[in-house]
């Protein structure tokens, strides 16, 4: 491959750059530090292998943005232009054009460029100052393996590689490490694992604690049963111990019984019940013997006292009698009565006849009275008196009359005399004619008032509305100017100049409506003057106008007119009066006719009821009247005379029967009989006296009867009491009290030790129910050597004992449930195999990971094994070559022991030397050699050219120029593209063109 | 019809397979993960009104030292017992029938088969009946066909329902070949469904009649991802309804992430994150295994072992508040390169690929290396042995780290 020209279109300083390139072997290209050789360098390198990728300098040009370029070279007889820009990818867009017209892309560059990739070109193909500088700062050992690991593949360091990894597998892993990530972990897993082993042991204890439990719960069950047996045998023992006192007392009793000779029966309570016969027996015959004198003493009393035999007949006619008196006594004072009203009656008649006998004897008891005639008289009489006072009207109607019609001629004449006469009349009538026309102007004058009135009445008005219309003017104007002012501080001055022009406007309104108000008034006030002026004149020429005559004469006419009425009037007046005395004359005539008749009436009257005829009727009136009276008061005497004869014939009566009970009685004689009132008062105390000694006898009798029936009783019972105490004897089988009474204590004693007995049975009964047990219990407490107590305190000390045992057992059982339900619960196990399991996990994985890196140290060993065997030998033989013509034939081998990564050099004396014991200089000859060696070797068909970047610029003279020579040799068949800053290295490389590359990159940079 | 639970491998006292490091709200969880699916199926048997539930072996997860289980197995029964709810048991490889597993004892509900098999009869309130099968394994080990030790009853009206705990011969997916059978013999048997047991991945053999393995009630390793339970059965004479009761609490979950298109750290995470809200339910816990692959220009990062730990603390740190827990990451992201024409190269690189190739070729090689850890006194205790794909993964790593680490000095 010979490059033939570079075309840079934009890579970092350089935009559209071309260098073009000539056949001679070496190219240099020159110029100063910084002038972009290595920019260069890497804008080939970024054509042919791709730009480079994003964190790496990517040479992207700051100013343009055309980046990338082209590269044309001739290989294997074609000329190739491959141009690279900015693409899809980082590494950018390729395009490669042969001459022969044939075009393509990445996959046809790389099959010019044989597959060679970007390290191995770099490691081979171009030679840099490091790869030399570097020999100098390194030790020997790691010299041998950097010259070593040249012949490689130029400069990458495997052996660099192979440390690294060795590393990371050390840190994993030491076959005797302790503290390696693996050994750690395992350490770790063999503590987990033991761990797990204990809890597995602990696990494996189930089964023991599970027969455990049985065993145990079986002897739990076995002491409880005991425990029950023996608390019944000590609630059994405790009963014989409340039982043997009980038991022994019981025996007693027994052997007593049957030495004693038993009472079968007894009365019950024999001694009290004898006692208690024998007392009422003493109490009842006392108390016989004292009811018997009561008695007797008794009765004689009651025959002290006696009785009136007919006492009850007497009694209720006494009390008859007695009521009876009461009634005497009102009817003796209304006798009294009765005969003082007699008297005044006979009085009364008399006087009333007396009274009446002044017109001769008129004999009152003659005179037929009753109201049918009485009633005549009264109808007769009334006529009379009603005709009589219609006459005395008439006479004074008359009389009036006559006076009327006599003032009514007067007025006649009166009125007749004022007439006037009818000439006086006519020049009367002619003077008032003149006087019409006053009415006109009368009207006028009022009209003229009215509209005075009016106008008056307007003016008012008007002057009021004036005044309220100036008021808003003058209102409107101030509001209006205050406005403005406030709106001064908030708007323009033009809004203000507007509200103040409209407030003047207001007010200068307000001052025109007062000068029209004055106008108004003043021309009312004009019409008022003239209305005025006009009634003045209407007024006085009224006044002024008629004459007094006139008037006069029309007042003297009506006056006339007046008087002739009133004479046509008056004379009316007379002739009706005249008219009607005559009418009142006729009536008077004809009312006297009728009296008189009446009086005819009452004669004829008189005289059929026995009355003195002609009597004036006034008189007949009194008269009758008072004969009225006596006849009533006759009538009321005879009732009366009537009466006072019963009333006698009653008391009369009364006193005889009174007078005949006091003999009944016995207690008066008849002759002794003193006063009525006495006599019955006597009579009743008497039947009173009797009546309570009647009372007393009775209750003496009561009192005896009882007295006999308590006797008849007392002796009953005494013979009840004799038979019962006869009847204790035979029940207790004894013939006396004595006898009685012993047996009867005996009887006693037996009794009570029978209670005994059957007290003890009770109690002992209560403490053991069960009749045979208690029979059994009864028998065995009878041993003399039975001891109940000591034998239930043996049993309790044995419950005692086995219930500490059971309580351990108990405990245990506790114990055991408590590790069975942990074992079966607890997660604990699982937790450590899920942890052991982790670490297994873990432990696969590090594994693995240091199973990657052994296997990578591995691989890397074989291939430099195989390196070593068949590539090494070929290099190493162009190595020497080159070595020897470089060190001017003074080192003739070279040797590479295989697998013992390091060379051996031997000089043309035979000796042998490691490489770190020659000069450095000689290391760096060496160095080259095997560097051009590898090139050399290289499988490529076309010879790609070599890059030489400052590489001998620290290397003596004489060397450099067998390096020159040397390049010069190889560029005949390579093309060799030499890089230097120093002119000095450049000329001796004697070649022919030189590129410079400062210049123009200063001139591109300006 | 009849209406029941199958459930299998329940697995209580299986420890879940995580790594250390892990926050005690995830551990707990883990920890009770079995005991808290299998309540939570007992309350959907109890919830449903099921007329039974099967239990396909492998109660407990091992044969002994399984009282804690035991004793939670009590008490759940005891739940069933009360809503007289019947629960048939057939101890598996894991928990084969001896006294170790029979130390607690059980509700009168509870019917354990035999190690010989018997059928058990059964006959609900509206005369429906039942047959059921099953045997128990005598021991850990039972290599036995199982297929004649089933007699189906000669009752036809009768549903016949066979338990076994088994290992189908076509299933091959790491699980002991115990009580080996072929589908087509089962199926010759003629019952109505066969409850199985032992292969921890769901699955429905065949459908008419039902042969189902439901899995495993709680997922114990990464690689049993997904939801995890049993089946609610709805069985008529020629219809079978399978409703699967989800009822695992912790959840495993495989995440892969392409590293392609993510330049920097931040964008992969947040790509990761991303990934997340798709699976969790809020009340799971998701234990995942993320996987990054691909390549791209993160990968030279991610092969610097303290870059792997710095991202997976940070992602777990991150993805704790999702209830998810980042069990590992698998790193098995390659460098930018073409492997086969790196092979094809005459260099360092190509040597280093076809190298690793001839060791992948054969073990021998790798044990050698291998063997300063697996050979170690100690620790080949509890190191498990080495799958092929884990050999495979160990190398390719290697290999890409190999050559990462190479290309990288070239760069710098």
């Amino acid at each position: 491959m010979k490059l033939k020209k570079v075309h840079i279109y934009g890579f970092g300083k350089w935009e559209d750059m071309t260098w073009e390139l000539d056949d001679s072997g070496i190219q240099i290209f020159l110029g100063s530090n910084e002038s972009g050789k290595s920019t260069f360098m890497s804008f080939i390198q970024a054509v042919l292998f791709g730009f480079p990728k994003k964190g790496d300098n990517q040479y992207i040009p700051r100013n343009s943005n055309a980046y990338g370029g082209e590269l044309t070279f001739e290989t294997i007889g074609e000329t190739v232009t491959v141009k690279r820009v900015k693409g899809r990818r980082a590494k950018g867009e390729v395009s490669v054009h042969l001459d022969d017209g044939r075009n393509g892309g990445e996959e046809l560059l790389e099959r010019i460029l044989e597959n060679l990739d970007l390290n191995t070109f770099r490691g081979i193909f171009h030679f840099d100052l490091d790869g030399l500088n570097g020999l100098g700062s390194l030790n020997p050992e790691d010299l041998n393996e950097f010259l070593y690991d040249a012949g490689f593949s130029g400069g990458s360091s495997v052996t660099h590689l192979e440390k690294e990894l060795q590393k990371e597998m050390e840190q994993l892993f030491k076959p005797r490490g302790k503290k390696t990530e693996l050994n750690l972990l395992i350490n770790r897993m063999q503590k987990k694992e033991q761990e797990i082993k204990n809890l597995e042991e602990r696990l494996g204890q189930y089964e023991n604690l599970k027969s455990d439990l049985n065993i145990n719960e079986e002897n739990y069950a076995r002491n409880k049963e005991m425990l029950k047996k023996l608390n019944t045998a000590i609630n059994e023992l405790e009963k014989h111990i409340a039982l043997l006192p009980l038991v022994t007392e019981y025996r007693g009793l027994e052997l007593w019984f049957a030495e004693e000779d038993m009472i079968d029966t007894f009365p019950q309570n024999a001694h009290e019940r004898l006692d208690s016969v024998q007392q009422e027996l003493i109490n009842t015959s006392a108390l016989l013997k004292e009811e018997t004198l009561r008695a007797s003493s008794l009765e004689e009393e009651m025959e002290a006292m006696a009785v009136h035999p007919s006492l009850q007949e007497i009694k209720n006619e006494v009390y008859a009698k007695s009521h009876q008196f009461e009634s005497y006594k009102k009817s003796k004072n209304e006798l009294r009565e009765q005969e003082l009203y007699r008297n005044s009656a006979v009085n009364q008649m008399d006087r009333l006849e007396k009274n009446w006998q002044t017109k001769g004897g008129i004999i009152f008891s003659d005179i037929i009275f009753h109201s049918y005639m009485k009633h005549e008289f009264t109808r007769i009489k009334e006529e009379i008196v009603n005709e009589r006072s219609d006459l005395a009207r008439a006479e004074n109607e008359k009389n009036r009359l006559q006076e009327e019609a006599e003032s009514a001629g007067k007025e006649v004449e009166r009125a007749e005399s004022q007439i006037l006469d009818e000439e006086t009349r006519q020049e009367l009538k002619k003077t008032s004619a003149s006087a019409n026309k006053t009415p006109e102007t009368e009207w006028e004058i009022k009209s003229l008032k009215e509209r005075f009135g009016f106008i008056t009445e307007e003016k008012t008005r008007q002057a009021e509305r004036d005044r309220r219309q100036q008021n808003g003017f003058y209102l409107l104007s101030a509001l209006l100017l205050i406005m403005s002012l406030a709106l001064f501080n908030f708007t323009g001055p033009s809004v203000v100049f507007i509200l103040a022009g409209l407030s003047a406007g207001a007010l200068a309104g307000g001052l025109w409506k007062r000068s029209e108000a004055v106008r108004t008034k003043n021309n009312y006030e004009t019409q008022l003057n003239e209305i005025n002026e006009r009634l003045d004149f209407l007024s006085h020429e009224l006044s002024a106008d008629g004459a007094i005559s006139s008037r006069e004469a029309e007042r003297k006419l009506r006056e006339d007119e007046e008087n002739r009425l009133r004479y046509k009037e008056a004379l009316h007046r007379y002739k009706l009066s005249e008219k009607r005395l005559t009418e009142v004359e006729t009536e008077t005539e004809r009312r006297l006719g009728r009296i008189a008749a009446l009086n005819g009436e009452l004669r004829s009257w008189a005289i059929e009821y026995k009355l003195p005829p002609e009597l004036e009727v006034t008189f007949c009136e009194g008269l009758l009247q008072a004969v009225e009276e006596w006849k009533q008061t006759e009538s009321e005497l005879e009732k009366t005379n009537r009466k006072i004869s019963l009333l006698q014939e009653e008391q009369n009566q009364f006193k005889e029967e009174v007078a005949s009970l006091s003999e009944k009685s016995g207690f008066f004689s008849n002759n002794e009989i003193p006063d009525l009132q006495e006599a019955v008062s006597s009579l009743l105390n008497f039947v009173r006296s009797e009546e309570t000694r009647e009372k007393d006898l009775n209750r003496k009798q009561e009192k005896l009867s009882s007295i006999k029936e308590n006797i008849s009783r007392l002796k009953f019972e005494k013979e009840a009491l004799e038979e019962k105490k006869a009847a204790l004897f035979s029940a207790a089988r004894s013939d006396g009290e004595e006898e009685f009474r012993k047996r009867a204590a005996q009887f006693e004693r037996q009794q009570k030790m029978k209670d005994r007995e059957r007290d003890l049975r009770i109690q002992m009964k209560t403490i053991q129910p069960d009749e045979t047990e208690l029979k059994r219990a009864y028998a065995a407490l009878l041993d003399e050597n039975a001891d109940p107590s000591a034998e239930q305190q043996e049993k309790k000390d044995e419950y005692a004992s086995i219930e500490t045992e059971n309580d351990k057992v108990v405990e245990r059982l506790v114990q055991i449930k408590k590790e069975i339900s942990h074992l079966e619960k607890d997660g604990k196990y699982e937790e450590l195999q899920m942890e052991f399991s982790q670490m297994k996990e873990e432990l696969q994985y590090l594994v693995k990971k240091w199973a990657v890196l052994a296997t990578g140290n591995d691989l890397l060993k074989q291939v430099k094994a195989v390196y070593e065997k068949e590539r090494q030998p070929e290099v190493i033989r162009e190595t020497e070559s080159l070595f020897a013509f470089l060190t001017n034939g003074r080192y003739t081998r070279v040797y590479a022991p295989l697998g013992e990564k390091r060379f051996i050099l031997e000089r043309n004396d035979g000796a042998r030397f490691d490489p770190s014991e020659v000069s450095r200089g000689t290391c760096e000859l060496l160095y080259l050699a095997i560097r051009f060696a590898l090139a050399s070797k290289y499988r490529s068909e076309s010879s790609i050219p070599l890059f030489m970047d400052e590489t001998f610029v620290n290397m003596d003279k004489l060397r450099r120029s067998r390096v020159n020579e040397l390049l010069k040799k190889i560029s005949e068949s390579r093309q060799v593209l030499f890089f230097t800053c120093h002119e000095h290295l450049s000329e001796e490389v004697q070649s022919g063109i030189i590129h410079q590359l400062g210049e123009e990159s200063e001139a591109a940079a300006g | 019809m009849l209406r029941f639970i199958h459930t299998a491998d329940v697995h209580l006292g299986r420890p879940v397979k995580s790594r250390l490091d892990m926050p005690e709200k995830f551990a707990e969880t883990a920890r009770e993960a079995a005991y808290v699916s299998f309540q939570k199926i007992i309350d959907e048997a109890l919830s449903r009104q099921a007329d039974f539930v099967l239990i396909s072996g492998d109660v407990y997860d091992q044969e002994e030292r399984s009282l804690r289980g035991q004793w939670f197995i009590k008490k759940q029964a005891e739940r069933l017992r009360e809503a007289g709810i019947p629960l048939f048991i057939i101890h598996g490889n894991h928990d084969p029938l001896n006294n170790k597993n029979k130390m607690v004892s059980m509700p009168d509900n509870v019917h354990i088969f035999p190690s010989e098999p018997e059928p058990y009869f059964l006959e609900k309130n509206n005369g429906e009946k039942a047959y059921i099968y099953g045997f128990s394994y005598p021991q850990k080990a039972f290599y036995e066909n199982p297929v004649p030790l089933f007699k189906k009853e000669n009752d036809m009206e009768a549903y016949h329902i066979g338990m076994l705990h088994g290992q189908e011969t076509q299933q091959s997916d790491g699980h002991e070949p115990y009580a080996p059978f072929a589908l087509k013999d089962l199926l010759q048997l003629d019952l109505d469904y066969w409850a199985l047991g032992h292969i921890h991945k769901r699955q429905t053999l065949n459908m008419h009649p039902a042969v189902v393995y439901p899995g495993n009630v709680q997922g114990g390793t990464r690689k049993e991802t997904g939801e995890k339970g049993a089946y609610f059965v709805e069985l008529e004479k020629h219809h079978t309804n399978l409703h699967f009761l989800d009822t695992s609490l912790l959840q495993w979950e495989k995440i892969e992430v392409f590293i392609n298109d993510h330049e920097t750290m931040d964008e992969l995470i947040a790509a990761i994150i991303d990934k997340i809200p798709a699976i969790i339910l809020k009340e799971k816990v998701y234990f995942t295994d993320l996987k990054l692959t691909g390549n791209g220009p993160l990968h030279e990062e991610l092969t610097d072992s303290a870059s792997q730990q710095e991202l997976l603390e940070l992602l777990r740190e991150e993805l704790v508040s999702y209830s998810v827990w980042v069990d590992r990451i698998s790193f098995q992201t390659a460098p930018y390169i073409d492997r086969e024409k790196l092979k094809k190269q005459n260099d360092l690189l190509g040597d280093i690929i076809y190298t690793s190739e001839i060791l992948k070729s054969s073990d021998k090689e790798l044990d050698k290396t291998l063997k300063p850890v697996f050979s170690h006194p100690v620790m080949k205790r509890y190191i498990d042995r080495l799958t092929p794909e884990d050999r495979e993964e160990i190398i390719t790593q290697a290999e890409s780290r190999l050559i990462s680490s190479l290309m990288k000095e070239v760069d710098q």
